[in-house]
């Protein structure tokens, strides 16, 4: 099941991909990925969700794949309010329109790492490959905590 | 507290344009003998989007790495955290991947600072503003800004990181200072400083001119407080009018500072913000602030709707507007341990970094060529851009993300005060001068570069060669050598006449930082056998092109993406290549060796780049030894030793290839500075930064 999130740490989050914060960007061919994250893990931990927004999209695209060294496997899931509690979505893509902004955020579409490796720990990063039908292969790093 | 300046600056200005143009040298004869130290101006603490206490950072920058000086240079805009804090006691970590943790070694210097380290919210730096200040979220001053209540950074820089920055500097007797990285309004990043104010002689200094170029300037920044407490007019009540600009009209009354709105012509309103700024350094700060673009193809090119990157004519821009502040760039990112090394990607310009350096330096004839090829002074510098150790702990020695500043890359610049003695303004004097070289894992720690006159009819006086071969062994600048010029200088000669370039620099014996003992797996594919921690400089290449003059604002080949001809200098060649069989060894790893120009006839620069990869070292090298794209050795180089890390990204096979730090270990790059040969005859019209007078200077040693 996945873990729900409590308002602070999910404010906490957020607050990065506001205007003002300090985030990562992954500049790629015809938009940006902003500021992958994850909330650090408990001891023995299987699962993590990663958050992240796409903006400033001048080339339609669409994410078709995760993966990361830190865990077995990376879905693309949809989990809703009712969802949180029973089995998220796995869905096989995610559309990048035009002109939009796309948030992968909690009780939403999102990232979930399986089979995690190690234990996300607190103000570190860890890879997160993102595969796209057009800009091909994109490494990034997921961050944990606030930076 | 500019107002205080004013005078002063004045007095500056009008004396910075009396000699202007008229061609003077980095440095004005002082009796200083410079040397080059070591320092980095571009890393993060929890005040932005960093993992460390300003405190610990600085401990590990100019105490671990041993760094001679530093600038802390975090984003402008917001942030929730008290990097003021220290670390709580040390929290022992897991082993890491691969290798023991052991605090007694086997590896120097100690792996464990005093400082402990940060392990999980809630402590240390990573605890709020409002939960420890002495009366909460009512201490941040300016609009209301988050919950937690975030501060704005230039409360955090002139009333908690100063403060400590302070401290420090005395304690370490290191000048020790504030800057920020810039969120430029129409671009992605500076590296900027405006030291006025900042370490004063017996006095309690401030950061006061830094904060407020922070509020005026920074994008991120939308406070319209003018610097005051909440809700009031009871605070520093800043106005960002710039002296005589034809832009003030543009101040938003409430805020006294330019708002730009996102959205189309973002970019464009942006970047004549971001010019703003660089004339109210120049206005109020000429020598005593700069202005570095950093990693500046990572956004991408320039984009007139958005905030991404830097295209040739914003740095023409730039440099137009101050030559004594924008005197170059930071195309060398830090991140150099990231799997997208440099944190750049495919999105950036020239779709990735070229043995660690962005295409518009690393591509010969590219974008710095043209710059040089005006006769701009136009300077390469690099930082570390820390901010953490990717799935590491900030004290173990691996790395998949960032190396600590002086950890990998140090950037040299040449100071003309004792060790004992600089100040921060002398490290600002060195870094306007170019007289400065950059080098990654100790590849290089010693440079003599310069160019020197050979008489009409006489003979090139050889025993200069072995003076300079001496000189580098006291890490002596190059200044003053007769008819010679050093990096950042210009040496005029008449037309026809012959120029020796003469070059001596050290591969220091023994080993870098790298915690690796194994082979490095890219000299492994053509059967060299080589230490990751002990480089061997390969091969020493002299660049060089025409200086043919300033190109016109808005002239055809002003502005330009990459190999068009605005971004180009198509006389740009490698006039030579040193290696061992070309070089003369001396002792200590001391190599020197020499070049002549003949018959110079026109004006020109040189400048050198060396790496311990030999040309044609499949997917590091090409055949003529330029950096090919760091995403084509992706997977493709293996890491076979037993002693490669777990870390290592593996490939379809499943077998360790070379990967973060440890690629980065493994393709070393060193770069100098430009030296200018004018032909007195030609014509072309050579810019020139101004030496700050040798009277300031000297009054500026308040420490």
């Amino acid at each position: 099941m996945i873990k729900k999130l409590s308002a602070a740490t999910l404010l906490a989050g957020l607050m990065l991909l506001s205007p003002t914060a300090s985030a990562h960007e992954y500049y790629a061919d015809g938009f940006v990925i902003i500021h992958p994250w994850a909330l650090q893990t408990d001891k023995g931990a299987t699962t993590a969700p990663v958050y992240l927004r796409f903006d400033e999209i001048t080339k339609a695209d669409r994410l078709i794949s995760a993966s990361s060294a830190s865990a077995g496997r990376v879905d693309i899931i949809r989990e809703s309010v009712a969802e949180a509690q029973q089995q998220a979505t796995v869905l096989d893509g995610v559309a990048l329109s035009v002109g939009s902004t796309i948030d992968l955020v909690p009780e939403g579409m999102h990232l979930l790492m399986r089979d995690l490796k190690t234990p996300l720990s607190y103000e570190r990063s860890y890879p997160l490959t993102l595969v796209f039908e057009r800009a091909g292969t994109i490494k990034t790093t997921l961050s944990v905590g606030q930076h | 507290m500019i107002k205080q300046h004013r005078v002063r600056e004045l007095v500056l200005a009008v004396a910075a344009f009396a000699t202007f143009g008229s061609a003077t040298t980095a440095f004005a004869s002082e009796g200083d003998k410079g040397h080059y130290l070591t320092g980095d101006f571009h890393n993060h603490t929890t005040c932005s989007d960093g993992s460390l206490s300003l405190q610990k950072l600085v401990d590990k920058s100019a105490g671990t790495y041993a760094l001679d000086w530093f600038a802390q240079v975090g984003h402008g805009g917001a942030s929730a955290r008290n990097c003021t804090l220290a670390e709580d006691p040390f929290e022992p970590v897991a082993p890491a991947l691969g290798l023991s943790t052991s605090g007694t070694g086997p590896w120097p210097p100690a792996t464990y600072p005093s400082g402990g380290q940060p392990a999980s919210s809630g402590y240390g730096p990573n605890q709020n503003w409002q939960d420890t200040l002495p009366h909460g979220a009512a201490d941040i001053k300016g609009d209301v800004n988050g919950n937690p209540r975030r501060m704005w950074k230039w409360q955090e820089i002139q009333e908690f990181m100063y403060p400590v920055v302070e401290q420090e500097t005395r304690n370490r007797s290191k000048p020790i200072f504030m800057g920020l990285e810039q969120n430029v309004p129409g671009h992605e990043h500076t590296s900027a400083a405006v030291i006025d104010g900042q370490l004063p002689l017996n006095a309690i200094g401030n950061a006061d001119a830094m904060a407020m170029f922070e509020y005026c300037f920074d994008r991120s920044d939308t406070d319209r407080s003018r610097g005051n407490i909440t809700g009031t007019t009871t605070g520093n009540n800043w106005d960002c009018t710039v002296p005589g600009s034809s832009n003030n009209n543009l101040l938003d009354p409430t805020a006294r500072k330019i708002i730009v709105s996102s959205g189309t012509g973002s970019g464009n309103a942006g970047h004549v913000k971001a010019l703003e700024g660089v004339k109210w350094m120049a206005a109020y700060s000429p020598f005593s602030s700069f202005y570095v673009p950093a990693h500046l193809e990572r956004a991408g090119a320039f984009n007139p709707n958005g905030n991404n990157g830097f295209n040739i004519e914003h740095l023409r821009d730039f440099n137009n507007a101050a030559p004594n502040i924008a005197f170059g760039f930071e195309s060398m990112p830090g991140h150099q341990a990231e799997g997208n090394r440099g944190s750049y990607g495919t999105g950036a310009v020239g779709g990735g970094t070229y043995g660690g350096t962005g295409v518009y330096a690393a591509q010969v004839g590219g974008v710095w060529d043209a710059l040089l090829g005006e006769g701009r002074r136009w300077f390469f510098f690099a930082s570390s851009d820390y901010h953490n150790r990717g799935s590491f702990g900030p004290d173990q020695r691996e790395s998949t993300a960032d190396f600590y500043p002086g950890e990998y890359t140090r950037d040299y610049v040449a100071v003309r005060a004792p060790k004992a003695t600089f100040t921060h303004q002398d490290v600002v004097d060195g870094l306007r001068s170019g007289n400065s070289f950059v080098a990654n894992g100790g590849l290089i720690d010693r440079l003599g570069f310069v160019a020197c006159k050979v008489p009409v009819r006489g003979s090139f006086d050889e025993s200069l060669m072995t003076r300079i071969a001496d000189a580098i062994k006291n890490n002596e600048s190059m200044d003053d050598f007769t008819n010679c010029a050093t990096m950042g200088q210009e040496l005029k000669i008449g037309a026809g006449e012959d120029v020796q370039v003469i070059v001596a620099l050290r591969d220091p014996v023994g080993s870098n930082f790298a915690p690796y003992t194994f082979d490095n797996p890219s000299l492994l594919q053509i059967g060299v056998r080589q230490p990751l921690n002990a480089p061997v400089l390969d091969h020493v290449d002299l660049i060089g092109g025409n200086v043919t003059g300033l190109i016109a604002p808005g002239s055809a080949n002003y502005a330009g993406l990459i190999n068009t001809p605005a971004a180009t200098n198509a006389s740009t060649t490698i006039k030579a290549t040193f290696n061992s069989r070309n070089w003369r060894s001396l002792s200590e790893g001391r190599k020197l060796m020499s070049y002549r120009l003949k018959g110079v006839s026109v004006s020109q620069f040189v400048r050198l780049r060396g790496t311990n990869l030999p040309a044609a070292t499949p997917y590091e090298t090409d055949a003529a030894g330029n950096p090919l794209l760091d995403f084509g050795a992706d997977m493709k180089i293996l890491c076979k030793d037993a002693a490669c890390p777990e870390h290592m990204e593996r490939d379809a096979q499943g077998n360790k290839t070379s990967s973060y730090d440890v690629a980065g270990w493994a393709d070393l790059w060193f770069y100098s500075n430009p030296v200018y040969v004018k032909v007195e005859s030609a014509t072309t019209t050579t810019p020139t930064t101004t030496t700050r007078p040798a009277a300031e200077r000297l009054a500026a040693r308040r420490r």
